[in-house]
């Protein structure tokens, strides 16, 4: 595959484990003892009323925040152990982020704002291959010279992913991806998501509040005060019922 | 290895990009830096013209075996004036240092006692003033003037300008509405040196008309009259000591200029002429008395750098901390993508260097134009200090842009920690 050209068979050990971990703004606690696993190849969507925690918990998983208590382990080891270097560089070349505002920058161009994390660090790659690779995997040729501003919310979520994936990351943050867009551009970003997930391998983990977005998951996760509960999805729990 | 060029390429546009797009903001921010540089090459201008002046002088070209012995209620640095007749070291006195073991060659400052007057045609119209006239000997010129040996007497007397004295003359002549001129239009000028044995009150009194010519200018010289061969003025007093009413012996001595022959000697030499009641400078003592001036100019200008400084750091750090707090979601989508804590410190630290060689550049050159307008002006407003040459020190420039980069540096450090420090998640969720 083009845009990983990385090992994604799956093997024992999860790609990513979130174990106990716990969280508060000042009395308010937003995650209490938060435990759960992601596999390659793999859509987690968490869902919880606003301020549930849900940010928060993408935030901690990326390195960015620090939780009280708890670990994130990614391939095996402890991320909240290293050093920030270590941390930049993960989120650099392991981590793509989606957000709900885009957060494109405004003076760049689309093509300048989807090559802007590799000036982090040099890639393996040639860069006009995976620009234009990615530039026809997501249909950008028309917007890839305009800037931000001219762009519709579904295009503007396409460069942002396009952004994402630009250092073939293992694992997609994704923070109310479809929050700010139209119920087309929504189906277009879900069916986007899984063609990552079916075609790259790519672990993705979505906050969100869109029941179709959670439908496309292979994993529901729902906070509430505090807690990480796992949700079957119907048709599961309708199996279950019909075996018993 | 393409990739790689290619990666550098990169970073370099961004960063490119990043200094031009906030390019006007960080200007305004650093925009005390300016005055900074530009006082900071002023003040080291003027100080080292203020060293080569003094520096200049014959107290400064002071050898290390020389003293300067002066009357005691006059310092080694001071013009020479007619002004108090006390000033002078009496003949007995000069005999008796003379005679002092160790001490080697004695030139001597002396000054002519006739009333003298200095006429000039210029333009067509005659110019006729008393003035004080000096005599040495040619050796003293030995350090300065090539053509010393050719300062002496024949039948047209030698006159060196001081540069104080040509100052004044010039003051004299713009009052008298005509032209200033310039030391090129004086060289080898002819005048007469109308010189009465007499003292100005006498009843009876014989003038003499000698004929002179301006032998050349000196800024060393610490005197406030002409300048001439001491065997023409100890001469002319012998032949017209029977003058009548002739004022005796027609010359005294205003310095002396000693050499001794061991330096290990010069405190002992030095306590005996002190106490034969006179005043003894050596190049130590003047070197502490420049030291001292330097010191107060040092001093001053330090303070008012110190200021600027202090203004120029606070407001800076100020700008680039509203800087940072407007540039946040870039800050925290950097940290998002994967850009350490230590880059972001980097390269707005970098940033801020650019900015401020940019702003050092401008400094210095504002601080040369006030050294232009200054060098022009001085001499107008203090025509004592027309010798001063105020100028554009090398080395200046580099150091100025390098001071000012490490300044603004330095002043964006802490914004740049804020800047890497943010609570970026947050900031990006916005």
């Amino acid at each position: 595959m083009v845009l990983s050209g990385r090992d994604s068979t799956r093997t024992e050990q999860p790609l990513l484990s979130v174990e106990g971990v716990s969280a508060s703004f000042g009395k308010r606690r937003v995650l209490d003892e938060v435990s759960f696993a992601v596999d390659s190849s793999s859509i987690v969507a968490i869902t919880g009323r606003s301020g549930a925690g849900k940010t928060t918990l993408l935030g901690i998983i990326s390195g960015l925040m620090k939780p009280e208590r708890g670990r994130i382990v990614y391939r095996g080891q402890n991320i909240l152990r290293w050093g920030d270097f270590r941390r930049s560089r993960f989120r650099n070349r392991e981590i793509g982020f989606v957000f709900q505002f885009f957060n494109l920058l405004p003076d760049m161009t689309s093509y300048q704002n989807i090559i802007y994390p590799a000036i982090i660090s040099p890639t393996s790659r040639s860069l006009k291959d995976k620009v234009d690779y990615l530039v026809e995997y997501l249909g950008l040729e028309k917007i890839l010279h305009q800037y931000p501003a001219t762009l519709s919310g579904g295009e503007r979520q396409r460069v942002a992913i396009a952004r994402a994936i630009i250092n073939s990351p293992r694992i997609i943050l994704a923070d109310e991806p479809t929050g700010n867009l139209d119920e087309r551009s929504t189906v277009d970003i879900i069916n986007l998501f899984k063609t990552l997930r079916d075609e790259n391998g790519m672990a993705i983990i979505i906050a969100t509040h869109d029941s179709r977005t959670v439908a496309g998951a292979d994993i529901h996760l729902n906070i509430d005060n505090a807690r990480l509960q796992r949700i079957e999805p119907p048709e599961r729990r309708k199996k279950a019922r019909r075996s018993r | 290895m393409k990739a790689f060029i290619s990666y550098i390429g990169r970073n370099i546009y961004f960063s490119l990009r990043e200094i031009v797009r906030n390019i006007l903001r960080s200007l305004l921010s650093s925009f005390g830096i300016i005055f900074l540089i530009a006082f900071l090459v002023l003040y080291l201008s003027l100080r080292q013209s203020i060293k080569e002046y003094i520096g200049g002088t014959l107290f400064g070209s002071l050898d290390i075996n020389e003293i300067v012995v002066s009357p005691p209620s006059m310092g080694a640095g001071e013009l020479i004036s007619m002004g108090a007749r006390s000033e002078k070291i009496p003949a007995d006195r000069v005999r008796r240092i003379r005679a002092i073991q160790g001490i080697g060659e004695v030139n001597s400052i002396i000054r002519m006692e006739y009333p003298a007057k200095v006429k000039l045609e210029m333009f067509g119209r005659s110019v006729r003033e008393y003035m004080p006239v000096y005599g040495i000997s040619p050796a003293f010129l030995r350090k300065s003037e090539k053509r010393w040996r050719q300062f002496v007497s024949g039948t047209e007397v030698p006159v060196i300008v001081p540069k104080f004295v040509l100052d004044v003359f010039n003051n004299l002549a713009a009052a008298r509405g005509l032209p200033q001129l310039g030391e090129k239009a004086l060289w080898g000028f002819p005048m007469e040196l109308a010189i009465e044995t007499a003292a100005r009150g006498a009843p009876e009194r014989k003038k003499y008309d000698q004929p002179a010519r301006v032998f050349g200018f000196s800024a060393e010289l610490p005197l406030t009259g002409l300048v001439v061969p001491s065997d023409f003025i100890t001469g002319f007093a012998a032949s017209h000591a029977g003058d009548p009413n002739a004022i005796k012996p027609g010359f005294s001595y205003a310095q002396l200029v000693i050499m001794v022959k061991n330096t290990g000697e010069l405190p002992e030499i030095s306590k005996k002429i002190q106490a034969l009641g006179l005043k003894v400078e050596s190049q130590q003592d003047i070197a502490a008395k420049t030291n001292k001036a330097l010191a107060v100019i040092d001093g001053s200008s330090l303070v008012i750098m110190g200021i600027f400084l202090f203004l120029t750091v606070i407001a800076i750090f100020n700008s680039y901390l509203t800087i940072v707090y407007n540039r946040s979601h870039t800050f925290s989508l950097l940290r998002v993508i994967g850009v350490s804590k230590a880059r972001i410190i980097l390269t707005f630290v970098f940033e801020a260097g650019v900015i401020g060689a940019l702003f050092g550049l401008v400094g210095y050159y504002t601080g040369a134009m006030a050294i232009g307008y200054l060098k022009h002006h001085i001499p107008h407003w203090v025509p004592v200090l027309k010798g001063l040459a105020l100028g554009r020190e090398p080395g200046v420039l580099p150091m100025a842009v390098g001071l000012s980069a490490l300044l603004s540096s330095v002043s964006a450090f802490i914004p740049a920690i804020f800047a890497s420090n943010m609570n970026l998640f947050r900031a990006v969720q916005k």
